[in-house]
């Protein structure tokens, strides 16, 4: 076996060591034992656990018992390590190979989206599934989220961008973007490495204006006897003496001028750009200009000389204000000047950002760590030689390169989300909206949990990428959105439409364990982007909280389903704060009085969010019709149960689950768990425990609600 | 391609069937508990679920039937069951209403068929089993019986028979049952144990020292992998069968991927005294249970074996400390998991340990529903006011 660790003398875990809740899973777990308990220098506890896999057949390589080491690394992205430990055990892939033999690669995402439903039993879980999937060489191939062959490489090349362009005998020199990622640049003949490639070139020309003699645009502009022009002469002979190497075969040159254009003195008003294209080569430009000058009487004279010159002007068109802008796009401008904030600049928030840049609609603040990948371009507004830099400063970029006011520039932050760091995200601004396109569940619980200074949005595809969601808290943040997920959750459970809302099409394909890609084209991305930028842009004045859903059905027709939304509260108990809407007590009330005056009860279904201590109750079930019930007793039945949970999963892919367990009490009765209730909540909630959750049970005697967790 | 082995849950009795890839059906033993007709009852209704394997498959017999011996725990309720030869009686419908179920090939070791039987016993089951196997063995048909003491010889010479023309039904210790091969279905029978001497030297009640006691081996593709299949037995039959194994230079038939825990886990079976924490095997009873194989099973049939205080003051199998000698030593050889039928078995559905033996070796998926799973398939305590 492989030492992994150092042994320890106290075999104690102290109650904050992040390794402890995992101990504890061990030993509740009859196919974990732990051997022993160890420290590791860098990552402080390491259990060493055995862990027993009877679905693996005995004679695979990867063996039905198996030692593992099992730690905790705060500075990596996944967190919880798993190592195995037995000398032989085979290579296979998901294994970090590069970096630490052994290593298994459990998850594709990251622990910030994990940590929400991350539970210590989910991970030993987890560890048997690897086990077994690798054992049989599945990894990939029946598991929709990871990817083919996975050979480490942390780090990483991107081509250069005009590689394919690029004239044969072009040096290319590498750079180091940073320690992982190099970039392949052009270079010089002392600074490059040997690149082979083969091409085709072609060839782009500007537009003609009415001047067309070198003599006569310096005519245009100067006195050719005033001394400005001979100014203007030398440094132009300045510029020129730079390209005394130019390539014999050129016969082009091209200038641009930029004219500053004062109307008041002093008072720089706006610059003007002239571009011009000489049909002689800048080497050919500098002999008649030394000539000109050259050695002594008059230079002016020596103009003539000049005369020869053709050249082409290029008309370069001026670009519209901001108000003219926004006069063509129709934005009205006293709504159009705000600063928000977007989350999360992917495929259909770059998407969503550019179409309001070219409507000049809101000022933004663009958050996001992620850099543009090459697999990227099918849906991002990135191009090809974006690959390589960050999605914000790609954003950034597209908006500049819109209309390049300088003053307009968008302001980025190169990073995750992080609810510390709004202060620094809303530092000297007005913030009307926060709106999250990150599509994962990580930003907008977090935005639920922080005070901010407006409210927020929260946007997103189906993964089919056929339909869109909405959220939209209230002006006053009293519905957030993680409540409003909750509510959207309950209407794919019961709305008709809610029966494929979530389907996928098509397979994701795979650029890397954390690198999936839906299966999109451009097309959906487009019509939702432009569905979901207008609806916000129309509708950021209504004050109220709303949730919409955006179908395109196989005719292209769009079809808006508005839900309504209920205003939630919180229950504190014990540790957990669980979430409910009224619309889950509604439902309750409606049962209750169905039934009445017998009592009734059902299943509760939500989901936990394991970082925050949150419970959230989507919805809640009707008796099944096997139950057995009088005025003041109730046994929940099972008919019908597990297709209806099943159905529940498969309709929300597994987000909402079983949470617990509902039932009445009569009129004027106490909410408090009666000697009955305690029995149940006992053993259900022993039950959970290999679940890794706790057990809810919500009593209503028509009129209060008690909500119990263990 | 996978031959499959079901140990059911019949709290501490025994009934296994092996299911081979060419479709053969051996039951050893059959205890059908009456409890296990009942809901919420984690003990299987062996018969239902016996009749509905094979309604399955289309047939209305076992290819073999083998008794390791007559104790009730491995024959309780047969004659409601099987379709017995010897009396009209057992022709017709079961209690139940139900067609009887046809043993093609019944095995027996010699000590069912002389067992002696009292007047008030005569319609005891062991007695039953007893006549159908004396019947079948007088006429000859539809019988295999394990070891050839002087006493059966003396009985058949008794019921007007020749030995010499039933040679080719009896198997003797060291050797395979006829009927099976490698080739020809993938497994093979070896007769580990009973010897002649346990029933020439015994009282022929004495029916546990004289149990079946096989080296079942199996072959999927390339593969082997051994099954030890022990039934009620004391540990000097064990260390018997090691010390004449290793004689004869039959080591190979002591390795298992698969070992049957002797009596439900009692400790007799390791040794002579319990021990406080474990039970300390005699040395060669240890050393059969290093013969494990690497990634191998141990499979108990009985009740729960829980790792509680109380569980050490219990004087009666299943034995927590017999557990724990056996789960060291499975550690030991670098095996897989003690697994025992009751702890596998779910209330809700009961089912037995089902081992799939294919070419990539030995797995076993569990059937027993947890967590939500359970809670959503079961009526939860009386809730209310």
């Amino acid at each position: 076996m492989i030492e992994f660790g150092q042994p320890k003398e106290e075999k104690d875990i102290t109650a904050n060591d992040p390794m402890l809740v995992l101990y504890e899973a061990c030993l509740s777990n009859p196919d974990f034992s732990v051997i022993d308990i160890r420290e590791h220098e860098k990552y402080g506890t390491v259990l060493i656990v055995d862990c027993i896999n009877t679905e693996i057949p005995s004679a695979k390589e990867i063996r039905n018992k198996e030692r593992l080491a099992l730690y905790y690394n705060p500075q990596s992205s996944n967190k919880h390590h798993v190592r195995v430990l037995r000398d032989d055990f085979p290579r296979t892939i998901h294994q970090y190979l590069g970096i630490c033999v052994g290593e298994l690669c459990l998850y594709h995402d990251t622990w910030n989206t994990r940590k929400r439903t991350w539970t210590p039993e989910f991970h030993l879980n987890r560890i048997k599934w690897w086990l077994k999937t690798a054992s049989e060489g599945k990894l990939a191939i029946n598991d929709p989220l990871l990817e083919p062959v996975y050979v480490t490489g942390s780090k990483k090349l991107i081509l250069a961008n005009s590689f394919f362009t690029e004239k044969e005998d072009t040096y290319y020199r590498l750079d180091e973007v940073n320690p992982n990622l190099f970039k392949m640049e052009v270079g010089n003949e002392c600074d490059h490495i040997d690149v082979l490639h083969f091409e085709v070139s072609n060839v782009a020309h500007g537009i003609i204006h009415g001047v067309t003699t070198l003599i006569g645009f310096f005519g245009s502009m100067y006195d050719v006897s005033d001394n400005m022009a001979s100014i203007f002469l030398n440094t132009l002979r300045d510029k020129l003496s730079k390209y005394g190497t130019s390539n014999e075969n050129t016969k082009l040159t091209i200038i641009i001028i930029t004219v500053p254009a004062i109307r008041e003195a002093g008072e720089l008003n706006y610059t003007s750009n002239y571009a011009f294209i000489l049909k002689i080569s800048a080497k050919e430009l500098l002999q008649k200009i030394e000539l000109a000058v050259e050695p002594s009487g008059d230079s002016m004279d020596s103009f003539s000389v000049l005369e020869a010159v053709e050249l082409e002007a290029i008309q370069l068109l001026e670009k519209p204000s901001i108000g003219q802008i926004r006069l063509y796009s129709g934005i009205n401008e006293h709504n159009a000047e705000f600063n928000g904030i977007v989350i999360g600049l992917g495929s259909l928030g770059s998407n969503i950002v550019s179409i309001w840049s070219k409507e000049t609609w809101g000022k933004w603040t663009l958050i996001d760590n992620d850099y543009i990948k090459p697999h990227n371009i099918a849906r991002h507004i990135a191009k090809s030689y974006n690959i390589g830099k960050s999605k914000v400063s790609v954003v950034q970029f597209d908006h500049y390169s819109n209309y390049e006011y300088e003053d307009s520039l968008y302001r980025t932050f190169e990073e995750s989300f992080h609810e510390d760091r709004v202060k620094e995200y809303v530092t000297g601004l007005d913030i009307r909206v926060f709106i999250d396109i990150s599509t994962s569940n990580d930003v907008p619980r977090s935005l639920s949990s922080i005070e901010l200074p407006s409210r927020c949005i929260s946007t997103f595809l189906s993964p089919s990428g056929e339909n869109s969601v909405l959220l939209v808290e209230d002006s006053n943040r009293k519905i957030r959105l993680d409540s409003l997920e909750c509510q959207y959750y309950r209407a794919v459970i019961n709305a008709r439409w809610g029966n494929e809302f979530l389907s996928t099409k098509n397979k994701p394909v795979y650029g890397g364990c954390r690198d999936i890609t839906a299966i999109i084209p451009q097309d959906l991305i487009s019509i939702h982007s432009a569905i979901i930028s207008r609806a916000i842009r129309l509708e950021l004045d209504d004050l109220n909280a709303r949730i919409s859903i955006f179908m395109l059905d196989n005719s292209c027709n769009v079809h808006r389903h508005e839900i309504p939304v209920s205003s939630c509260s919180v229950y504190q108990a014990n540790e957990w704060s669980v979430i409910i809407d009224d619309g889950v007590i509604v439902k309750i009330k409606k049962y209750r009085n169905k039934y009445y005056p017998n009592e009734t009860g059902g299943i509760v279904l939500g989901y936990h969010d394991q970082y925050t201590k949150k419970i959230y109750v989507v919805d809640v079930s009707d008796e099944p019709r096997d139950s057995i019930s009088n005025r003041t007793s109730f046994i929940r039945g099972v008919s019908g149960l597990q297709n209806k949970l099943n159905d529940v999963i498969e309709r929300t892919k597994g987000e909402v689950n079983y949470i617990g367990e509902w039932h009445s009490h009569p009129n004027m009765c106490s909410t408090k768990p009666s000697a009955d209730d305690q029995i149940i909540i006992h053993q259900l909630k022993d039950e959970l425990r290999c679940e890794g959750i706790p057990f809810l049970m919500i009593i209503s005697n028509g009129e209060d609600m008690d909500i119990i967790v263990r | 391609m996978a031959h499959i082995i079901k140990f059911y849950p019949v709290n501490n009795g025994d009934t296994t069937q092996i299911v081979l890839d060419n479709g053969k059906r051996i039951l050893i033993d059959f205890d059908h508990i009456k409890a296990g007709e009942k809901k919420d009852n984690a003990v299987i209704d062996l018969a239902k679920s016996l009749r509905d394997e094979l309604s399955a498959a289309d047939k209305d017999y076992f290819d073999v039937v083998a008794f390791t011996h007559n104790d009730e725990d491995h024959i309780r309720n047969f004659m409601d069951f099987f379709y017995l030869e010897y009396a009209d009686k057992y022709k017709g419908k079961t209690s139940d209403g139900k067609d009887r179920i046809k043993i093609k090939e019944l095995w027996v070791p010699a000590a069912i068929i002389l067992h002696e039987v009292k007047k008030d016993e005569l319609s005891d089951p062991f007695a039953i089993l007893r006549k159908e196997a004396q019947h079948r063995f007088r006429i000859g048909k539809g019988i295999r019986v394990f070891s050839k003491p002087d006493k059966l010889k003396n009985w058949l010479e008794q019921q007007g028979y020749k030995l010499e023309d039933r040679y080719s039904m009896i198997t003797n210790a060291g050797e395979t049952a006829r009927g099976f091969t490698l080739e020809n279905d993938g497994v093979e029978f070896f007769c580990h144990s009973p010897f002649s001497k346990h029933i020439d030297e015994n009282d022929t009640t004495q029916s546990n020292e004289a149990s079946l006691i096989f080296n079942i081996r199996f072959r999927t593709g390339t593969k082997e992998y051994n099954y030890l299949h022990i039934g009620d037995t004391e540990r000097f039959v064990i260390e018997d069968i090691v010390k004449i194994s290793k004689y004869y230079r039959k080591e190979d038939r002591l390795k298992w991927d698969i070992l049957n825990i002797p009596h439900h886990c009692s400790y007799l079976s390791l040794s002579q005294d319990k021990g406080v924490k474990i039970t300390e095997p005699t040395e060669r009873v240890k050393d059969l249970l290093l013969y494990g194989n690497r990634s191998s099973y141990m499979i108990c049939s009985s009740k729960e074996i829980p790792n509680t205080k109380d569980a050490y003051t219990m004087n009666c199998p299943p034995y927590i400390q017999a557990r724990n000698c056996y789960e060291k030593h499975l550690d030991e050889v670098g095996g897989c998991k003690f697994l025992v039928t009751m702890e596998e078995s779910d209330s809700l559905n009961p089912q037995p340990i089902e081992l799939k033996i294919a070419n990539d070796g030995i797995s076993y998926t569990s059937s027993k529903k947890k967590g939500i799973n359970k809670i959503i398939n079961t009526y939860p305590p009386k809730a209310g006011l």
